[in-house]
């Protein structure tokens, strides 16, 4: 990082290697198609050679890159938005969201629901899917996901339990009630 | 009537809070309180197992890696950079 930071451009290129897959399967999830998925990976990492001397290192490098590339995306996402976009639930409280998804079936681990979700996800307003794929599938902390998004951790969180929520009412088809047990309980002792 | 209210305070904490319930963000006192209602509410229960499966399962979508596409970046950067 402090030879490319001087402007060596065989580490900078190293950090390409190291960086470019992960970074475009991020971007993807914010694409219309893969071709525009390409076109912001570059773009992003082409900003990220001409502005390197502006990062500070207080932050790892990917969550620095990450944020170029996904406002790469997001601004090729906001001249052509996805059609037919699911109805979101950003309009209504949170516990008058229609209780239809009770429990995810085992059948969540196989590829079909994957490729359910895959969908659901791409269909999901873009504020509410930046902060699913960035907390929940790749798995940044939400510390790391609100300062990449620019947002406030109450922000960052309502965002996140809007699109869960909206992400489990797509999957309705995939759940069934054979399961209510409290997941792992989080709570030190109850009274 | 208190106690149905509360009840119903409780049951919209929990369904604004699962996610972060499930986060292990809330605090000590809030944790409790979610726990205590879903312990009398197989609606939330059902919430909070659902989420937990949602959340479980979204990790597994890390989107493959596609070839080529460092290569792509190194020709711009040779040309643009």
């Amino acid at each position: 990082m402090a030879r490319a930071k001087a402007g060596d451009k065989q580490a900078f290129e190293s950090l390409v290697r190291h960086n470019a897959d992960r970074l475009y399967a991020v971007v993807l999830r914010f694409s219309v198609t893969e071709a525009d998925a390409e076109e912001a990976t570059q773009e992003a990492f082409l900003r990220a050679w001409r502005n390197l001397g502006r990062f500070r290192g207080d932050a790892r490098f990917f969550t620095w890159l990450y944020r170029i590339g996904v406002n790469e995306a997001k601004r090729t996402l906001d001249r052509r938005p996805a059609p037919g976009s699911v109805l979101s639930t950003q309009e209504r409280p949170i516990d008058q969201i229609p209780d239809d998804a009770p429990h995810l079936h085992p059948r969540a681990e196989t590829a079909e629901l994957r490729d359910v979700l895959e969908q659901a996800i791409r269909r999901l307003p873009p504020k509410y899917r930046s902060a699913v794929v960035l907390r929940d599938v790749e798995g940044l902390s939400t510390a790391e996901a609100a300062r990449l998004l620019g947002l406030r951790e109450a922000a960052f969180k309502s965002r996140l339990h809007r699109g869960r929520m909206t992400l489990r009412a797509a999957v309705a088809d995939y759940v069934s009630d054979d399961n209510d047990a409290l997941p792992q309980p989080r709570c030190r002792e109850l009274p | 009537m208190i106690g149905v209210l509360s009840q119903m305070l409780a049951h919209r904490f929990t369904a604004a809070h699962a996610s972060e319930y499930l986060d292990g963000e809330l605090s000590d006192a809030e944790c409790r309180r979610v726990e205590r209602h879903t312990s009398v509410c197989p609606g939330c229960r059902a919430l909070l197992a659902s989420l937990r499966r949602l959340v479980d399962t979204l990790p597994g979508l890390a989107a493959q890696p596609r070839a080529n596409v460092a290569d792509g970046v190194l020709e711009r950067l040779q040309r643009e950079g």
